[in-house]
């Protein structure tokens, strides 16, 4: 089996000349990779934060020459054309903002205030309805529809057999789909319109913005070449997908799509549909589900999910009687029901993103050049000695760590801007919650709750159940009142995964959970994590204890010295970082007595970086 | 008594000690749950540089005393945040310059002697003025107030910063409003209780507290009842017996303290025996709970997990024998 990968590039600039194919493409940030056959097509694609950088610099650069023509584009691939074809005489706004759900778009009042001032304002019709209003409200003689020139609602998208085509959802107005950026020729056709339109608006400069188009309209060519020619010899030609944003795609290149989600990435597949899917996908010989961020990952993994856990220890059959929904999870007799399904490898955005990443504290670096992709349903076993810095990592991930360098992109958003604290847990590196006052378990476990509360607001039944569960999975909830000082060393470590967990997080990093404690306690703890990860939380722990979670773990990333020294499936670990494995006693590593004791890994030289593997 | 009540100084000084009952433990329990118990203490110092300001320049001395104490509050906070090696050093001048700054300034006013800091330092009961008092009102509504709305935040922060920087908690705010709050306990607190001695009304009755309440939240309503005792208690007594009323308040709050800590260790002490008839499971370092591996059996309102032929009851931190047979003497005991 060959893998290749590429790498999403974490902040690409979209006025870079359009080389490769992966630089191109908006919103839906996924990957294509056929397996079966030994060739894969790279599509990467910039996600919407990914104009954060460059417009920036654009406006900058605009307040120095004055006179630039100020354009609008609604959302990110727009933007992208609009900066192709105006070049540097244009200056280019971006209503949806990076990080920003681009249906659910909600403008400031300082962005409507603008509008007015633009020479042209390109968007779709029926796409944000936030847009529609805006834009009839204050700039209906500068506002461009593109959907005429891509040829929205021209053609039908391909649908999935158990999505019969035509399931028109309400966001998408007009004929459903409208990533018309995902196919080459519609979007070259999208620069040609906006090009002569820019030239009508500014006739001085026509002859540029024709030049700039026919410059995009050929690069755009060398995609599309580059598309038909990778994708000639596939010998699966079904593309499972999280959300139905490739139609335009799969209809250029006679591929056809099998969108888990509808065309509305926040339309929820019934467990039916699901089955449905994931019985075509096996027949077809799929190997892979694409997906993104914008579907809840839980959806897609309930696809993929395959016979790996079937057998693994979070899967007895009477915990599900226990089940008590996580938010947000409602396919749990689908997934029952999908169990036998086919060991479909997943591919989704990262919810956690290192890009050469160094963090340390002040100016001195603990690690450094780090890079790091975790998908949703990942389980990543951050391995080390001590003082490699494999804590650091995880405290960089969470702000606690200064970022000296390098880009650490969190839900699709950079470190600095995330705000969504409750997607992601915490269980600190600590035995014990040295306190002075009194405090009971319920009182910690709550503090959990905190990133979801407002100023004022009274905890709801929500929390209170939240809370409660929490309680309950770590084997605490008889003790809800008792003094966490009378209790144990392992039992306050519990105490310490219940209040991430009371925040209900999609993504948990955990620092050493399992030091100090009995292994007994281990393989309770291990349960309960294996129990989340199966309803859809994402795993990043720090351990010195592999063997604990050897079961649980998809992933493997050993740091030594401040960088990543391995990154790879744990099969692969368990083969090659064998001598690692054996050597229990990190400190060893300390004194480099041995240096060829780690001489499987490959520390220096092209690593394995394979993605998610189920 | 009644004689008592009837001097309209003695209903502002109760009403004062009142309010500085109830808001002095309220701050304090967050100082005592960060190891800040003497941070008052320091504040106290900088805040009769302000009395000391006011005094000279025939201002009322508790908003000279406000400004500065919220002003060191702040600076304060930020040398302990920025963690300089030197930071202890940088408070140890802050407050020493306070203390010094006050008896010099003072010994220079028009108005004011060295002795009538003494007032200031240690409380009198008799130097509430009206207007200080609707100062002091309107404060410890901005306390309580502002305890009751950051109190589950402020107590995140207090017992874990890392957790609550990683929770998006905003750490460095919330630190600085207790540091403000603590400023502005400060000065409340110091007619009756006097600048020297609030700290002790902060500490004092939550130490008491802890050994009363079961959770953060009782203990604190603990403290604010010791609180309120010891302050119009002390009111009270420094009236009857003529004794500075900050000293007695203080004193009142430490025989609080012992009557408590004795009464806890006696009672700790009949737990214990009468626990010989409710037998703990021996040394027992596994922690039983659902798929623990142990077969689990309801047993009344509880379950208990067979552990070699032994019923393990959870109780509290430990674990209980409990018998095999359903007991009808048992069932009570839990």
């Amino acid at each position: 089996m060959i893998l290749i990968s590429a790498r999403v590039p974490s902040m690409p600039t979209p006025r870079r000349p359009l080389t490769s194919p992966r630089r191109f493409l908006g919103r839906t940030t996924t990957m294509v990779r056929t397996t079966t056959v030994a060739i894969t097509l790279a599509l990467a694609v910039a996600a919407p934060l990914a104009a954060c950088s460059s417009p920036g610099a654009a406006r900058e650069a605009a307040e120095q020459t004055t006179s630039r023509l100020p354009v609008a584009a609604a959302f990110y691939p727009l933007e992208f054309v609009l900066s192709q074809v105006g070049g540097p005489g244009v200056d280019v706004h971006t209503l949806t903002k990076p990080g920003v759900e681009p249906h659910d778009l909600e403008l400031t009042a300082k962005d409507i205030a603008e509008l007015p001032k633009m020479g042209l304002v390109a968007y779709v019709a029926g796409f944000q309805p936030a847009v529609d209003a805006a834009v009839a409200q204050a700039a209906a003689g500068a506002a461009y529809d593109v959907g005429g020139a891509a040829g929205l609602g021209a053609s039908a998208p391909a649908t999935s057999p158990v999505r019969p085509s035509g399931s028109v959802d309400e966001e998408h107005g007009h004929e459903g789909n409208l990533h018309f950026w995902l196919d080459p020729i519609r979007n070259a056709a999208v620069g040609n319109a906006l090009a002569e339109r820019l030239a009508s608006i500014d006739s001085a400069n026509a002859a540029t913005y024709r030049a700039n188009a026919a410059r995009f309209a050929t690069s755009m060519g060398e995609l599309d070449q580059a598309y038909a020619a990778g994708l000639k010899t596939c010998r699966t030609r079904t593309l499972v997908t999280g959300h139905a944003a490739f139609g335009f795609l799969a209809e250029r290149y006679g591929l056809t799509e099998l969108p888990i989600a509808g065309l509305s990435p926040d339309q929820e597949p019934s467990p039916r549909e699901l089955a449905d899917i994931a019985a075509t996908a096996r027949e077809q010989g799929v190997t892979t589900v694409f997906a993104e961020t914008l579907v809840d990952p839980k959806f897609a993994q309930t696809i993929a999910r395959g016979d790996r856990r079937a057998g693994g220890c979070a899967r007895s059959g009477r915990r599900h009687h226990e089940h008590v929904p996580w938010p947000g999870l409602s396919f749990r007799h689908a997934r029952q029901s999908l169990l036998p399904a086919n060991g479909l490898r997943l591919f989704v955005t990262p919810v956690i993103e290192l890009a050469g990443a160094s963090f340390g504290y002040g100016e001195r670096a603990v690690v450094a050049q780090i890079d790091l992709a975790v998908s949703a349903g990942e389980v990543v076993l951050i391995l080390g000695a001590n003082g490699s810095g494999k804590s650091t990592i995880v405290k960089g991930i969470l702000g606690l760590t200064d970022q000296l360098s390098g880009d650490t992109t969190l839900f699709g958003v950079p470190r600095h801007a995330f705000r969504e604290h409750s997607r992601l847990g915490y269980v600190p590196q600590r035995h014990t919650l040295a306190t002075t006052v009194k405090v009971t378990v319920e009182e910690v476990v709550s503090s959990g709750r905190l990133s979801r509360l407002g100023w004022v607001s009274r905890r709801s039944a929500a929390d209170r159940a939240a809370i409660a569960r929490a309680l309950q999975l770590v084997g605490l909830a008889d003790r809800a009142r008792v003094d966490v000082s009378a209790l144990s060393g392992g039992q306050q470590r519990r105490v310490l995964i219940a209040r991430a967990l009371a925040g209900e997080p999609e993504v948990l990093v955990m620092d050493e959970p399992t030091a100090g404690v009995d292994i007994p306690s281990q393989h309770g703890l291990v349960e309960v994590l294996a129990r989340l990860v199966a309803e859809g939380l994402t795993l990043v722990v720090v351990t010195h204890e592999l063997a604990a979670f050897a079961a649980l773990a998809t992933r493997v990333v050993v740091v030594d010295a401040g960088r990543v020294a391995f990154d790879g499936p744990t099969e692969t670990f368990a083969a090659i970082g064998h001598t690692v494995l054996h050597d229990h006693d990190w400190h060893h590593h300390e004194d480099r007595e041995d240096p060829t004791g780690r001489g499987a890994i490959p520390l220096d030289g092209p690593l394995p970086t394979t993605r998610r593997q189920l | 008594m009644t004689d008592m009540l009837a001097l309209d100084f003695m209903q502002r000084a109760l009403l004062a000690a009142v309010l500085v009952g109830a808001t002095a433990p309220l701050v304090g329990v967050f100082l005592l749950q960060r190891r800040l118990a003497l941070i008052g203490d320091g504040m106290g110092h900088v805040a009769l540089a302000g009395v000391a300001v006011g005094l000279f320049f025939g201002q009322s001395p508790v908003w000279t005393a406000l400004v500065c104490a919220i002003v060191a509050a702040v600076v304060i906070e930020l040398i302990r945040t920025s963690g300089t090696t030197h930071g202890d050093v940088a408070l140890a001048l802050i407050f020493y310059g306070g203390i010094a700054a006050s008896v010099v300034i003072i010994a220079k006013s028009p108005r004011g002697t060295p002795a009538s800091l003494t007032a200031y330092l240690f409380g009198a009961i008799t130097t509430v003025a009206p207007a200080d008092l609707w100062t002091f009102a309107a404060l410890s509504v901005v306390i309580v107030a502002a305890v009751a709305v950051l109190r589950t935040r402020l107590f995140a922060v207090a017992s874990d910063e890392e957790y609550a920087r990683s929770a998006g908690l905003p750490v460095l705010g919330l630190n600085l409003a207790l540091a403000v709050l603590t400023a502005v306990t400060v000065v409340v607190s110091m007619r009756i209780v006097g600048l020297l001695l609030i700290s002790a009304l902060m500490i004092v009755p939550n130490a008491a507290a802890q050994r009363l309440g079961r959770s953060f939240s009782s203990a604190m309503a603990w403290a604010v009842a010791i609180g309120l005792l010891s302050a119009t208690g002390g009111v009270v007594i420094s009236y009857a017996a003529d004794t500075p009323s900050g000293g007695t308040i203080v004193l009142l709050a430490i025989a609080v303290f012992i009557v408590v800590a004795l009464g806890s260790a006696v009672a700790a002490r009949v737990r214990r025996a009468r626990r010989r008839g409710h037998p703990e499971a021996e040394g027992h370092g596994h922690e039983h709970g659902p798929g623990c591996g142990h077969e689990a059996v309801a047993h009344g309102d509880h379950v208990d997990y067979l552990h070699d032929g032994h019923r393990h009851a959870p109780h509290g931190a430990h674990y209980d024998e409990h018998p095999r047979a359903a007991d009808p003497s048992h069932g009570s005991q839990r």
